[in-house]
C-alpha cells in the first residue's frame, strides 16, 4: 500500500500542470501515468511509428454512429500535448461568460482565468513563426485574403532555432515543460501504470487499484492510498475509470468534439512539410467553423483518399505538391462513454444531428472554395466513395448529391464528458471539478469543459485546470 | 498460435489485399497484411471484437468452400492454398458491396493497408497503373 497525499491520475496537459501547481505549492505528488516516457524527437512527428508508440490502441478507435468519427487520444507521458499540433488559443472571454451563465459555473471569468493563461503562455513559450510559414499555410493565408475571410495565424507552444524557420521548430510538450517542474519539485512520476479502479466509501475515494506493467506479458498489482485524487486521463478514459468505479452520475452521457472532414488539395508548387502542420485557420465562420490544414506525409494523404487511392495515384507518386485540409465544427449532437464489463477499452458512441450533418456538408464546400481560391488545381475531398474536383463548380453537382453519412469523419479534439457546474442535474462536478458527491475526487482535464468551444482546446482546457489547482489549494491549506 | 479471429482477420486481409491492392508486388503485399493485422491487435477492444466477430463468420465460410472443394481434408500445402482460394472467392463476391458489419471490417483493412502502403510506396499505385495493372 503506497500513501500519499495527491494522486494524479493521467499525466497529459490537465495532469502535468496539476502535478506542477501541487507539488510546487509544497503538497506530496505521485503522477500515474499508463503509457511510457517517450522523449519529443524519438519519433518522427505524425508518423505511423509515432502513432504506434504514442497513440492509445495505436490510433484505432472509432466512435460508432452513422457516419462513425475516428478519434484519437494520446497515451504516454504528456498525453495528447506530445503528438498534437501545438496550436494554442487563449480562453475566449465571450466563451467562458456564456458558459458561466448556462452552465452555472462560479469563478470563470476572463478575469479568473487570464493570469492562469498568462503563466502557461510564459512556460510553453507561447508565440507565433519569427520567420517564413509553411508553403502549406500560406495557402490558407492566401485563399482567405482573395475571398475575403478573415484568416489568422495560431501561435504555437514552440521553440524556434535560430533559423526562424516554421518546420525547425521544437514543441514544449508535457515532457519538456510541466512534468520537469513537478519532479523537480518532488512529484513522483510513474509511467506503465494502469489504474484499474477507484475504491470509495461514503463520500471519499479510500483506495486506488492499478496495475504496473513490468515487461510484456507481466505486471503486478499496485495499491495506493491518497488524500486526494485527481483524474486527468482525458475525455474517454476519465470517465470511463469513473464509471468502472461505481461513480457515474452525469459521468460519459454529454461527450463533444469537434468533428472534422478533410480534402486533399493539390498545387503547382511543393508544399508539403510532412513533419509540420499549417499554423493559420479560417477565422470567418468561428465557433461553429474553423478551417486549418493536416499533417501531410504520403500515407496520410493517401488514407484520405481511400478506398481510391488507386484512382487518384498521383497525388501520392508526387505528394511534395499536395497537402491535407480540414474543416472542423462544433455539433448539437453529443455523444455517449460507457465501460463495459470485462473489456479495458470503453465504448464509445456518437450521434450527429441532421443540423450537424449539415453543417459538415456546408463547411466541406467552404474549404473547398478556399482551396481553389488559393490556387489548387484538383481538390478531393475524403468522402466514401473520393472524386476529383477541378473548379469550385464541380463541388455544386457534388454538394447536391452528398450525403452527411458520406463523409469520412475524425477528431482530435474529445471534451465535456465530465462537465463542470453548479446544476447537479446535468453537472458532473462543482464549479472547479470537484466531483458532485464526494469531498476528495476532482477532474482536472478536457472532460470539464461544458461543451466543444470551436478551436483548439488545450488552452482552455490547461487555464482552467490551473485554475481549478489554485481553487484547491486555496481551500484545503 | 493464434486465436481463431485473429486468423480469420490475417486470412481476409490476405485476400483483400491481394483482390485491391494487385499493383503491390508479392512482398509488399505480405509486408501490408502483417502491418494491418498488427494494428488490427492493438485496436481498441470494440473494433477488434466487432470487425473479429464479422472476419471470424467470413472465415466459416471460406472454410466451407474449401471443404466442399476437398482441398481442406487433404492436410497439406494443398489445403493452405484452398483455404486461400476460398478466401479470395469469398472476398472477391463481397467486396465493394454495402453489408452491415462487412462495409466496416472492409474499411477497416483497405485504410490501414492504404495508410501503410502509400507512405512506404508513394508510388506504387502510380506505377502500376503505368505498367497496365488494374486498379480497382
Amino acid at each position: 500500500m503506497i500513501e500519499t497525499d495527491i494522486l494524479i491520475i493521467g499525466s497529459g496537459p490537465g495532469g502535468a500542470l496539476t502535478a506542477a501547481r501541487l507539488a510546487e505549492a509544497g503538497r506530496q505528488v505521485i503522477v500515474l501515468e499508463e503509457g511510457d516516457w517517450i522523449d519529443v524527437g524519438e519519433h518522427e512527428p505524425f508518423s505511423l511509428d509515432q502513432m504506434e508508440a504514442q497513440y492509445r490502441n495505436a490510433g484505432q478507435t472509432v466512435a460508432l454512429g452513422r457516419p462513425p468519427i475516428i478519434y484519437t487520444e494520446g497515451r504516454g507521458a504528456g498525453g495528447g500535448s506530445e503528438v498534437n499540433s501545438g496550436l494554442y488559443h487563449r480562453p475566449n472571454p465571450e466563451l467562458l461568460d456564456d458558459w458561466a451563465r448556462r452552465f452555472a459555473i462560479r469563478d470563470l471569468s476572463e478575469r479568473d482565468i487570464v493570469e492562469h493563461a498568462r503563466e502557461i503562455e510564459k512556460t510553453l513559450s507561447i508565440g507565433t513563426v519569427p520567420g517564413a510559414v509553411t508553403p502549406a499555410s500560406s495557402v490558407i493565408e492566401r485563399g482567405g485574403a482573395a475571398l475575403g475571410w478573415a484568416t489568422r495565424e495560431v501561435p504555437r507552444w514552440m521553440v524556434y532555432g535560430e533559423t526562424s524557420d516554421a518546420a525547425e521548430g521544437e514543441r514544449q510538450t508535457m515532457t519538456r515543460t510541466y512534468l520537469p517542474r513537478a519532479r523537480e519539485a518532488g512529484a513522483s512520476i510513474m509511467t506503465g501504470v494502469r489504474v484499474d479502479r477507484l475504491v470509495k466509501k461514503g463520500r471519499r475515494i479510500v483506495e486506488v487499484r492499478a496495475t504496473k506493467r513490468l515487461a510484456a506479458g507481466i505486471a503486478e498489482p499496485l495499491c495506493f492510498r491518497p488524500e486526494h485524487v485527481f483524474v486527468c486521463a482525458g475525455a474517454i478514459q476519465t470517465p470511463a475509470l469513473l464509471q468502472r468505479s461505481g461513480v457515474r452520475t452525469n459521468v460519459g452521457h454529454t461527450l463533444a468534439v469537434h468533428p472534422m472532414v478533410k480534402a486533399v488539395a493539390r498545387f503547382d508548387d511543393a508544399i508539403n512539410v510532412p513533419a509540420d502542420v499549417p499554423v493559420h485557420q479560417v477565422k470567418e465562420f468561428a465557433p461553429h467553423i474553423s478551417i486549418g490544414g493536416s499533417a501531410s506525409g504520403p500515407g496520410l494523404l493517401g488514407l484520405a483518399l481511400a478506398p481510391e487511392w488507386a484512382r487518384f495515384a498521383e497525388v501520392t507518386a508526387d505528394w511534395e505538391h499536395s497537402s491535407l485540409y480540414y474543416a472542423a465544427t462544433r455539433t448539437e449532437g453529443h455523444g455517449h462513454v460507457r465501460a463495459v464489463p470485462f473489456l479495458d477499452d470503453p465504448l464509445v458512441t456518437y450521434r450527429l444531428t441532421r443540423g450537424d450533418g449539415k453543417m459538415l456538408v456546408h463547411a466541406l464546400e467552404r474549404m473547398v472554395h478556399l482551396l481553389f481560391a488559393a490556387g489548387a488545381r484538383r481538390v478531393y475531398p475524403s468522402v466514401a466513395e473520393a472524386v476529383e474536383l477541378r473548379t469550385a463548380a464541380d463541388l455544386t453537382e457534388l454538394g447536391q448529391r452528398l450525403k452527411p453519412r458520406d463523409l469520412n469523419l475524425m477528431t482530435v479534439h474529445l471534451c465535456s464528458s465530465v462537465p463542470m457546474g453548479e446544476d447537479r442535474s446535468r453537472a458532473g462536478t462543482d464549479s472547479f471539478g470537484r466531483v458532485h458527491g464526494f469531498d476528495n475526487l476532482r477532474v482536472n482535464d478536457a472532460s470539464l469543459l461544458p461543451e466543444a468551444p470551436g478551436l483548439n482546446p488545450q488552452g482552455t482546457i490547461m487555464a482552467i485546470a490551473s485554475r481549478n489547482s489554485a481553487a484547491f489549494l486555496a481551500g484545503t491549506r | 498460435m493464434r486465436a481463431l479471429p485473429e486468423r480469420a482477420v490475417a486470412g481476409f486481409t490476405d485476400a483483400l489485399i491481394a483482390e485491391r491492392f494487385p499493383f503491390l508486388d508479392a512482398d509488399q503485399q505480405v509486408s501490408t497484411a502483417r502491418f494491418v493485422v498488427g494494428r488490427w491487435r492493438v485496436a481498441s477492444q470494440p473494433v477488434r471484437l466487432g470487425t473479429g466477430a464479422v472476419a471470424t463468420a467470413l472465415g466459416a465460410v471460406a472454410w466451407a468452400l474449401a471443404a466442399m472443394g476437398g482441398s481442406a481434408m487433404a492436410g497439406s500445402e494443398r489445403a493452405g492454398s484452398g483455404r486461400d482460394a476460398a478466401w479470395g472467392k469469398v472476398v472477391h463476391r463481397l467486396s465493394g458491396r454495402t453489408l452491415p458489419g462487412f462495409s466496416e471490417l472492409e474499411q477497416f483493412v483497405v485504410s490501414l493497408a492504404t495508410a501503410y502502403a502509400a507512405d512506404r510506396w508513394p508510388e506504387a499505385a502510380l506505377a502500376g497503373r503505368t505498367l497496365g495493372t488494374p486498379t480497382s
